[in-house]
């Protein structure tokens, strides 16, 4: 693999995980009865940004590289499996994450001190989150399998 | 100022929805109809960057559509409304990615 | 310094020994965190009674431990990449990795339930203190001769002695707090 792939591919997966991490903090800041704005508000334009990045730097590795070098590999080996359902769904659902990490970060920048008047809609917030957290963790998961799968 | 801010996050809510739903149709259409992925492909370079183009594009037509068009209303009907959303987001969010990974895994068995 | 020069000395660097040394770091501070949680926790149960200074302690604990996590699974992708590079995929799909994994998840999940109040603390504390050293304990133990069954088994076990033993802790406490009343 070329360094610049490689570093594409770093990158992908150090600020995706950081992205995961950001959103499993902004889900349990939120379950906190009194929210502390300020962390959340960063760590949700954080994470936005995280994603947007790993989308990006991803989806370049994916386009140039995975198809074309990675994905033959993978489907003439021993897990087939590794391609053709955990990578077709992982591509598909990455295409989730923008839309519910900025959800996330819009609510929480607009409403900020509101939420703590608002629980039942501070908690739907919070589903919003938590379902890019867990997209996020299955992401991650779903990379490794991939990793060992082109590679054993 | 409330009500407008709910207003803007009940028209990003919705304009989420419809992105995710988008996604899981061609996703799955794409799979089963040819043309539709060469359409793609040839439009976009690659398929999957063109259903990802596509969300952004009715994601963003779809929040302005409906913001433009939305209705007054109480600030107390627009808070239950916006979180009945969001919720509704959240429920279309896990049930996409169940249709998504089920049918990858009856399509790499060749039940589709 | 240059641009060239810095880029020169990120490229020579040993990134192994980094990640290692950043993974051990997290996971220090991850399991004496959940440690001196535990401890602060039934120190201030004792009374009953949650005094703001022992609040304290215990957020600097959690603080730390969730530090300690963020250290261990950035530095854990970190390697895991290193291996992906060097074209040795096996201990990606290994038993002991993704046992670690599943314990790590139980780790996060069993904080979202806890801060919901949906996780009564008795089994919460046990899964956060046993999960911690059982990663630990995963992550030295070099050729690991158990199927991922047969670790799960024993960690659940586990976690039940240790929801027993804290317990027992917990009322000697009690006792020793009422007797001196």
């Amino acid at each position: 693999m070329a360094t610049s792939l490689s570093i594409f591919l770093a990158f992908h997966v150090i600020i995706g995980v950081t992205g995961v991490f950001l959103f499993g903090g902004v889900s349990l800041g939120l379950l906190k009865k009194k929210i502390s704005v300020k962390m959340l508000k960063l760590f949700s334009l954080g994470g936005l940004i995280s994603y947007l990045t790993a989308w990006i730097t991803g989806g370049h590795y994916y386009v140039v590289h995975y198809g074309v070098k990675v994905k033959p590999i993978i489907k003439a080996g021993n897990m087939p499996w590794a391609h053709s359902i955990v990578m077709e769904a992982k591509e598909h659902l990455f295409l989730f994450l923008p839309f519910l990490a900025f959800m996330s970060m819009a609510s929480i920048w607009l409403l900020k001190e509101d939420l703590n008047e608002m629980p039942k809609f501070k908690n739907a917030v919070m589903l919003i989150s938590l379902a890019a957290f867990i997209i996020g963790v299955l992401m991650a998961l779903g990379g490794i399998i991939i990793s060992g799968a082109a590679t054993i | 100022m409330l009500e407008k801010k709910l207003k803007i996050i009940g028209s990003f809510a919705i304009a989420s929805f419809v992105s995710i739903l988008f996604i899981t149709f061609a996703t799955v259409f794409g799979e089963l109809n040819k043309p539709f992925k060469d359409w793609l492909t040839i439009a976009f370079g690659h398929h999957w960057a063109g259903k990802g183009a596509l969300s952004v594009i009715i994601f963003f037509a779809v929040a302005g559509l409906h913001w433009l068009t939305a209705i007054g209303m109480h600030p107390v009907a627009i808070d239950r409304k916006v979180r009945k959303l969001l919720v509704a987001l959240f429920v279309v969010t896990i049930l996409s990615s169940l249709i998504i990974i089920g049918f990858f895994t009856l399509h790499f068995m060749k039940m589709f | 310094m240059t641009a060239c020069g810095a880029f020169d000395i990120i490229i020579s660097m040993n990134w192994n020994l980094f990640l290692v040394s950043m993974h051990i770091i997290g996971v220090i501070l991850g399991t004496g965190g959940a440690t001196f949680a535990e401890i602060f926790y039934l120190k201030a149960k004792r009374d009953g009674v949650f005094e703001p200074l022992e609040v304290d302690y215990l957020k600097l604990s959690y603080f730390v431990l969730r530090t300690g996590l963020f250290l261990l699974v950035l530095s854990g992708f970190g390697l895991l990449l290193s291996l992906r590079f060097h074209e040795f995929g096996a201990p990606l799909l290994g038993v002991k990795l993704w046992a670690k994994l599943l314990i790590v998840l139980i780790i996060i999940l069993n904080a979202f339930l806890i801060q919901a109040r949906k996780m009564p603390m008795w089994l919460g504390s046990s899964l956060s203190i046993t999960s911690w050293y059982t990663a630990t304990i995963l992550g030295l133990w070099r050729g690991i001769p158990y199927s991922f069954g047969q670790i799960m088994i024993f960690y659940l076990l586990s976690v039940m002695l240790v929801a027993y033993i804290l317990h027992i802790i917990d009322k000697r406490i009690l006792k020793s707090v009422t007797i001196k009343k």
